[in-house]
Formats: C-alpha cells, sequence, structure tokens
C-alpha cells in the first residue's frame, strides 16, 4: 500500500474533486438566479428547487467520499488522539474494519432502494429527464466506494500493527 | 449476537470510527433485530435531498471559509478598531464584536480563531493586555457568535428537531448579545486594570476603513436585516451571501485565485459532506429510536427520579455542560437532540428555547477541558501550552457559564422576539 497511487484512483480523486466544485457552483448559481426571478420578476422556475435538493444530496456524498480519501471524516476523538505507534494502528484497523462492513451494509441497503425504484418507478422524476432512480443509483455508487476506501485503510493498518511500522 | 453488536458499535464510537457510521451501524442493527427489511435506512438516507433548508449548510460555510482564506478578517478588525477603539477597553470590544460576527458567518469551526485570532493577539498585548487575558480572549472569541444567525449549529437545530430556522435566528440574538455584553464588561473591567491607554478616535482612519471594507459591509446588512426583517427566506439568503461572497472576494477584490478558490469550494465541501452524511445516518438512527419509542423509555426511567421542569433544567445543564466536555458540537447535535428534545417538550420545555440552552452549552464545551476544541487550536495556533490556554479561558468560562445560567431559566429571554410574531423591530 505504500507504493504511490496508481494512474486510476488519482484520476477518480480528480474527478470527485472536480465534481464537487462544479456542483457548488451550480447551486449557487441556481439558487441565486431564482431569487433574482422571484423579487425581480415574480416567476420562479420550478425545476430549480428539486434539482438543488438532490445536488445537495450528490454534494454530501462527495464531500463524504474525499473525506473517506483523506480520512478526514468527523470522529469522537477523545480517547484515539492519545494513542501512538502499534496501538494506535490496531485501534486504527478494528475501526476501519467497522467502517467497511458498515458501508457494504449500507451499499446493500440503499442498492435495494435503487433496484425497487427502477424496476417500478413510483416516485417518477426530480426534473424533465432526470428520474429518480437515477438520483437512488448515487446511494449505492458512493457507499461502495467508502467501503472499498475504509477496507484499504483497515488493510494497511493491521500492517502497521503487524510490523510496528509509525502509524500516521 | 446482537447485545454484542451494539457493545462492538459503541466501542467503535468511543475508539474513533466514523460517527456517522456508528450511526448507520444503529440503524441497520435496530432494524434487523426488529425484522425489518434494511432497505429502510436506504430510504432514509435518501430523505437528505428532501429537505431545502440543507441547502443552507453548503453555502454558508463556503461564504465562511472563502471570508476565511480572503483579506476580509483584517478589514473586519481594521473597521471595528476604527468604530469601537476609542472606548475604554476599545481592544477588547473590538475583539469580542469582530469575533462574534465573523463566528457567525463562519461557523465555530476554529476559523475564527486562526484567521482573527493571529490578527488581534499581538494586537491586544501591544496595548498592554495582560498576555493571559489576550489569550481567553481571542480563544473564547473562536465560539462566540454561535447563536447568531445564520450559525451553522442554530440552522441544523432547526433541521433536527423540526423548529423554524427563522425562529432559532430570532431566540438567539438576545441570549447571544447578553453573552457578548458580559464579556465586553469584563474587557472593559481588564482594561482598566492593566493600565491600557486609550485611543482617540480618528475620523480619517473611519473613513479609510469604511471604504477598504466596502464590498463588505453591505453583506451583513443585508444578510441579517434580510434574515431578521423576514424579507428573505433563509435559504434565500445563504444563496445571496455565497454568491455576494464569491463575487466581493474573487472579482472586486481580486485576493482570490481561481486555483485558490478551487481549493477553498473543495476544502468547505469536504467539511460539509462529512456534517451531511452525519445528518443523513441520525435521521435513519432517529427513525427507529422514535419507532422503539426510546423517548418515552428514557422520560419514564427519570420521571421517577426528577419531578419538576426546574430540577430537569438544572441536570439537563450538568449534563450538557459534560456533553460539551466530550462531544464536539456537530455530535452533539445529531445524536443528543433528537432524544432529548421528547423528553424536554414533556417537561414543558419549549423547543426553540432548548436549542438555544443547548447551544450556549456547548459553546462553553469549545472552551472546556480535557477535549474542547477551542483549546487544541488555540494551543496550536499560538504555541502555548494546553494548561496556560485553559487557565488563561477559566474567568471566560466563569462568566459564560453564568450567561447560560440566566438563559436557562429565563426562557422570556430567548422566546420573546420569536412571539412578537417575526417580525422584529
Amino acid at each position: 500500500m505504500a507504493s504511490p497511487p496508481r494512474p486510476r484512483r488519482i484520476a477518480l480523486a480528480r474527478i470527485e474533486d472536480n465534481l464537487l466544485v462544479l456542483l457548488l457552483v451550480a447551486m449557487i448559481v441556481l439558487a441565486f438566479v431564482q431569487i433574482l426571478l422571484r423579487n425581480l420578476f415574480s416567476v420562479g422556475l420550478v425545476w430549480i428547487e428539486p434539482l438543488v435538493r438532490q445536488m445537495l444530496l450528490w454534494v454530501a456524498l462527495l464531500g463524504a467520499l474525499v473525506a473517506t480519501r483523506e480520512h478526514n471524516h468527523i470522529t469522537v476523538d477523545a480517547l484515539s488522539r492519545f494513542l501512538t505507534g502499534r496501538p494506535r494502528s490496531a485501534v486504527g484497523f478494528f475501526c476501519d474494519t467497522f467502517a467497511t462492513v458498515v458501508c457494504s451494509l449500507l451499499t446493500y441497503a440503499t442498492f435495494q432502494v435503487f433496484l425497487q425504484e427502477f424496476r417500478d418507478p413510483k416516485l417518477g422524476q426530480i426534473v424533465t429527464g432526470l428520474p429518480v432512480w437515477a438520483s437512488l443509483a448515487t446511494l449505492p455508487a458512493a457507499f461502495s466506494i467508502m467501503a472499498v476506501r475504509f477496507g484499504r485503510f483497515a488493510i494497511r493498518n493491521l500492517k502497521d500493527s503487524l510490523r510496528g511500522a509509525p502509524a500516521k | 449476537m446482537i447485545p454484542l453488536l451494539a457493545l462492538t458499535t459503541g466501542l467503535c464510537l468511543l475508539l474513533g470510527a466514523p460517527i456517522f457510521c456508528v450511526f448507520a451501524a444503529v440503524a441497520l442493527l435496530g432494524w434487523h433485530a426488529d425484522g425489518t427489511p434494511l432497505s429502510v435506512v436506504g430510504t432514509d438516507l435518501f430523505r437528505l435531498s428532501s429537505n431545502f433548508i440543507l441547502i443552507t449548510i453548503p453555502l454558508f460555510t463556503f461564504a465562511g471559509y472563502l471570508l476565511g482564506e480572503s483579506g476580509a478578517p483584517g478589514r473586519l478588525v481594521r473597521l471595528s478598531r476604527a468604530f469601537l477603539g476609542w472606548m475604554p477597553g476599545g481592544l477588547a470590544v473590538v475583539s469580542i464584536v469582530a469575533c462574534s460576527l465573523f463566528t457567525a458567518f463562519t461557523g465555530a469551526s476554529g476559523v475564527t480563531i486562526v484567521a482573527l485570532g493571529a490578527l488581534l493577539l499581538p494586537a491586544l498585548i501591544e496595548d498592554r493586555y495582560a498576555e493571559n487575558f489576550s489569550l481567553g480572549l481571542v480563544t473564547t472569541g473562536g465560539s462566540l457568535g454561535l447563536l447568531f444567525a445564520p450559525s451553522i449549529p442554530l440552522i441544523l437545530y432547526g433541521v433536527i428537531t423540526e423548529t423554524p430556522v427563522s425562529d432559532m435566528f430570532l431566540a438567539g440574538l438576545v441570549p447571544g448579545l447578553l453573552m457578548v455584553g458580559v464579556l465586553c464588561a469584563y474587557g472593559v473591567a481588564a482594561a482598566r486594570r492593566s493600565g491600557v491607554p486609550r485611543t482617540s478616535a480618528s475620523l480619517r482612519e473611519l473613513g479609510a476603513a469604511l471604504w477598504e471594507a466596502r464590498w463588505e459591509i453591505p453583506l451583513p446588512l443585508v444578510v441579517l436585516g434580510g434574515i431578521y426583517s423576514g424579507f428573505f427566506a433563509v435559504s434565500e439568503a445563504a444563496a445571496v451571501t455565497a454568491f455576494w461572497v464569491l463575487v466581493a472576494e474573487v472579482l472586486l477584490y481580486r485576493e482570490i485565485s481561481l486555483a485558490q478558490l478551487r481549493k477553498v469550494i473543495r476544502d468547505s465541501m469536504v467539511m460539509v459532506g462529512g456534517i451531511l452524511i452525519i445528518v443523513a445516518a441520525a435521521m435513519a438512527t432517529t427513525n427507529y429510536f422514535i419507532d422503539v419509542d426510546v423517548p418515552t423509555r428514557i422520560f419514564a426511567f427519570i420521571q421517577k427520579f426528577i419531578g419538576s421542569r426546574i430540577v430537569f433544567l438544572v441536570l439537563l445543564n450538568v449534563f450538557l455542560f459534560v456533553l460539551g466536555m466530550i462531544l464536539d458540537i456537530f455530535s452533539a447535535l445529531v445524536v443528543v437532540v433528537p432524544i432529548i428534545t421528547p423528553v424536554a417538550q414533556r417537561y414543558g420545555v419549549d423547543l426553540v428555547h432548548l436549542g438555544i440552552v443547548f447551544l450556549a452549552n456547548m459553546q462553553i464545551g469549545y472552551l472546556t477541558p480535557p477535549f474542547g476544541m477551542g483549546l487544541f487550536i488555540s494551543s496550536y495556533r499560538f504555541r502555548r501550552g494546553i494548561l496556560q490556554i485553559t487557565a488563561a479561558c477559566l474567568p471566560f468560562i466563569l462568566m459564560l457559564v453564568l450567561s447560560v445560567l440566566v438563559i436557562t431559566y429565563w426562557p422570556e429571554l430567548s422566546l420573546f422576539l420569536v412571539n412578537r410574531g417575526g417580525s422584529p423591530g
């Protein structure tokens, strides 16, 4: 795992970062346009609000993906703050394994929801051309990548705790 | 098997597993034990996209990050100095006012201590304020302003408890001013004690400071004025703020390059993703807790020991104070609020008032050892030992505790603006 990151991973990381930037700028612009329309011309575009709400979900998932990649999620660090070396790696292994399992289960749970809606679309479309199932699909996609990433951290921590290499 | 897994989950929380995973695990485990298909958790997570008010979180967070990266902190300090610097204890008052305004916009994420504290601390010491007073002041300033619009914790509390966010903004105003006022009074007294020389006011400097900040001065006026007068919905105010800050810092001041902007957006959205994924998972957990009547059970349990509202409030204060020592504000909000609000309501505590009490307590939590985030950021930023910072904060903590007691036992202080019907003067 200490080998230099593979090109595919770097490419994925770059896509995530750029999508995050793009989504936020789009949210700001859309929300602002809506205000202008409402206050200046007393009209509103009906598709803006539902679309922006979906974008919020995507921002949340992408942000969480990047946070996972950088092992930067919000945690209770009251105890782990004081650990160093092998105990820290061992605890890290335990927590990352836990996170891997949870994210895998979440992938399963959200995939079920997606599949149900995909087979029998009851919720219809968010905006014309964007069915709800397409947005639902982002959930299992995100959680599966998170599971892989936590798994990778778990393996690294396991190796470090066995070898006694300095943990980050 | 299930108790064992529940135990593992609790252990993981303490050992530092991601909080969203812990919540999700509780929901998954709970529904599994209940015999309900796990897909219910998936549906709950998707509910993140059904709450429009949540878009205020990325918008305000981005604006706050961008302000912190730009020259805005320097302009804010200069302007406050030009306005208030001539008063006795002027710079102390300046620090308190500037910090609380800045924290309201950036959230108490440590940005204030990093961006403003670095400017204020040397100035305070140069002005002959005692070093420990100055350290305590800038560290306290890092979480002051949490009760003012548009702070993210206020919004989150509104979202979690389904209270109108605009009510929370109104309710926080007077209690927040109380805290600011108490600290200002202390600052003036401290200035007297250490014989801080007074500076005279300069119209020329005031004019220059005003001119320098011309693109930013309208922001708090438009946003706060818009929210408090009811002209803007909170989500609209967020969009205006984000757009305004973007235009002002990138196009008008030209202090942020496009490459920096990309980094600011990315970093702020990672923070937002970290918060929102917890909110999503917490919604799933709450749904389960409500389904199995956890609040009712807790109420039934504590009712045996606590008879009156006052006793409940006293214990709530103690509980929240300790909670603030251990958990950071976002975790505390999503973990504890959904459980205590139904209980508090049965004791006749108003939801809006409870939120203010909760956040006021959490604000102190930033400063209390052993895990107060403000202490660590300040220690790191100013290169002082954690013990010195803690000692420096003690008088401030004491005063904030007194303010919290007033806020807790005088509900009207929080509620009278809300009850006036949402259109304060």
